[in-house]
């Protein structure tokens, strides 16, 4: 920059003197020696601060010389402001931005990274340059193409908000991801706002709670069987004593020579008597192991199987697996013992789970609250497994029955009972085309939106 | 004591054990009864000859083990044979505390109860018969005046009968009169004799 111009042009009329002043478009002015431009402000009389872009433009002569000025000095204190405006904003919404605790990036329609806040570069541990432009897949979870739990490319469709927990087993942990789309004005998806937050503490707290009240349901119904255990073995020993005797008694008396053939006939009829009493008794074993009476509340069915999925661990049984829950809009309302209900569910989750123990692929259970028939609320839960053979169908609710490697026969028994002590029903079947659907139907109360 | 045939009283509320037990009593040789309550049993007037109880420890009203309890107050005392058919041992334990001869978990088989019921009426009648002796004493010591009780108590604590007539204020030959009147009456004829049937009788010496 010349000094020269700004000491001719500037000093002499800047009423600030002294102050710092800055060229507009100075360096095109050098080169054609056509155009200089100032970029000052003044104070006016009233002390407000106007800024001005002054530029004048030199009209040569024939022979080059300088025939003519003319200058122009407009005020551009409005874009001036605008501009710095601008740039505020900018700044405010990059820090914003990184100031974030959750990862966040934003990505095109094509899943790839356009930006990335601070807490997303120092989770990637990556700087800026390798994460933009790449697949967010390929950044977050090292794979080739989106995970299946991933909500990304629901929403792209949906245009609207969607969210799911997904388990980075890279990482170690749970993140809690939403996705929210940016829309043109045609309502075009052009970017996905993608959140994600570490929830692995939460989840660990979340599902001890739900592992230690399970566990002491666990017990007490332990120390339940162990009081029905004693109170059956002191039933069951009351007949077996008399036959016992009556046996004896009647072998003595033979040995003895004393036996009259009425009292033989009396102690025969007594020990066949004990022993129906005996096989009453375990007749009804069964009517004895009902589930306790809970306190029933009224409850959202959406919210005992959201609860329930959230802590679900089905990898913890099998690896990849994949878990939907399709919930019912309105939400269902239901009357029950929240506790049993969920049991019955996660029941239904690990046999799920389970029967697809030995697949490779296509691990899924879709887990869906609807509405049954009848003013009924529904719970189904499908599994791809290899389905159950049509003769079993019938048995699996009974006690004791179990199609599996190391199973009891208990939780289907229990959860029949479970079911039917709320007043509903329970039953599977074989789905259409692979594995099985396990549903429930409970008496629905009103309905209710949200 | 005339030797009668031994009597087990058998108490248990359930009606198909008491009438199993009672066969199985009676293929034993023993005369047995019923009852399907404690209050039903203590309503019976008291047996005086030998035998045992056979006792249910679970039972609506009073229990086995309270019953137990009300016998001993009442120096009603006969072996009890404890069934259950839900024991443990601490409840066995304190049976056996209190006198009981046997705990038998149910179902038992009969030599098991029959072994149980000998050992029981074996020690009732042992019992009876130290009993039975030590109430003959008894009657025998009565017959005693009080001053000759008293000169009783001196000479099983071992004193001559010189210090004897000394301390209770009176003459050396009266000492050896009720000595003599003692042995008498006593129906025996040597010091170390007195001392064991003192003792039996509960006197202690001075």
């Amino acid at each position: 920059m010349p000094k020269d111009g700004s000491t001719r042009n500037g000093e002499g009329r800047d009423p600030i003197a002294g102050e710092r002043k800055k060229r507009l478009r100075g360096n095109t002015a050098d080169i054609h020696g056509l155009v200089r431009g100032l970029y000052y402000r003044v104070t006016l009389a009233d002390n407000s601060i106007r800024w001005i872009a002054s530029q004048e433009r030199r009209q040569p002569g024939s022979s080059g010389e300088t025939r003519r000025l003319i200058g122009v000095s407009p005020d551009v204190t409005a874009r001036k402001e605008m501009e710095k405006k601008i740039e505020a904003a900018a700044r405010e919404w990059q820090t914003t931005f990184d100031s974030i605790p959750d990862q966040v990036m934003i990505l095109n329609r094509d899943h790839r990274v356009v930006q990335a806040n601070a807490a997303a570069r120092s989770f990637l541990n990556l700087p800026l340059k390798k994460i933009l432009g790449n697949r967010c897949y390929t950044v977050m979870h090292g794979k080739d193409r989106p995970i299946s739990t991933c909500p990304f490319p629901a929403i792209r469709e949906i245009k609207g908000h969607g969210e799911s927990d997904i388990y980075d087993d890279r990482k170690k942990k749970w993140f809690h991801i939403s996705v929210d789309p940016v829309l043109d004005d045609e309502g075009e998806t052009i970017r996905v706002v993608h959140m994600a937050r570490d929830i692995t503490e939460s989840k660990r707290i979340e599902t001890e709670t739900f592992c230690a009240r399970r566990e002491i349901l666990r017990t007490e119904r332990l120390l339940r069987m162990g009081e029905l255990t004693a109170s059956l073995a002191h039933e069951l020993n009351q007949p077996l004593t008399s036959i016992l005797s009556n046996a004896r008694a009647a072998l003595r008396f033979i040995d003895s020579g004393t036996l009259d053939m009425d009292e033989l006939k009396d102690i025969l009829k007594d020990i066949a008597n004990d022993d129906k009493r005996a096989r009453d008794i375990i007749r009804s074993l069964r009517s004895m192991i009902k589930p306790e009476e809970g306190e029933k509340v009224r409850a959202l069915l959406n919210d005992v199987v959201q609860e329930v999925v959230s802590v679900f661990h089905g990898e913890t049984v099998i690896p990849n697996l994949n878990v939907e829950t399709v919930l019912s809009d309105p939400s269902l309302e239901v009357h029950i013992d929240t506790v049993q209900i969920q049991q019955v569910v996660i029941n239904l989750m690990m046999n799920a789970a389970e029967s697809m123990l030995d697949q490779t692929e296509n691990k899924k259970i879709i887990i869906r609250a609807e509405a049954g028939d009848n003013n009924k609320a529904r719970v189904a839960v499908s599994d791809h497994g290899p389905g159950i053979a049509g003769e079993d169908l019938g048995r699996i609710f009974e006690p004791l029955f179990t199609t599996k490697r190391f199973g009891l026969g208990m939780g289907l028994s229990l959860s029949r009972s479970i079911v039917e002590a709320h007043g509903g029903r329970i039953w599977a079947e074989n789905n259409r085309d692979k594995g099985t659907t396990f549903y429930f139907d409970l008496p629905a109360g009103e309905r209710r939106d949200g | 004591m005339a030797e009668e045939k031994p009597t087990v009283f058998i108490i248990d509320d359930d009606p198909s054990i008491r009438k199993s037990l009672l066969r199985l009593l009676r293929s034993f040789g023993f005369e047995a009864e019923t009852f399907d309550s404690a209050e039903e049993y203590l309503e019976r007037e008291r047996y005086q000859g030998t035998g045992c109880i056979v006792l249910d420890v679970r039972m609506p009203g009073i229990d086995g083990l309270a019953l137990q309890n009300e016998l001993n107050k009442a120096d009603y005392t006969m072996p009890v044979i404890f069934v259950t058919a839900h024991g443990n041992i601490p409840m066995s334990v304190e049976a056996m505390k209190k006198g009981a001869v046997d705990f038998l978990p149910k179902p038992f088989d009969d030599n098991e109860f029959l072994q149980a019921v000998n050992r029981a009426v074996e020690t009732d009648r042992t019992a009876k018969i130290r009993f039975a002796g030590t109430r003959e004493i008894l009657r025998r010591i009565q017959r005693l005046t009080p001053r000759e009780q008293e000169v009783l108590r001196y000479v099983v604590s071992g004193m001559p009968n010189k210090q004897i007539a000394f301390r209770l204020g009176i003459a050396e030959k009266t000492v050896k009169a009720h000595r003599g009147r003692i042995m008498k009456k006593l129906e025996i004829d040597s010091l170390p004799e007195l001392t064991r049937l003192a003792e039996k009788a509960g006197i202690q010496p001075l």
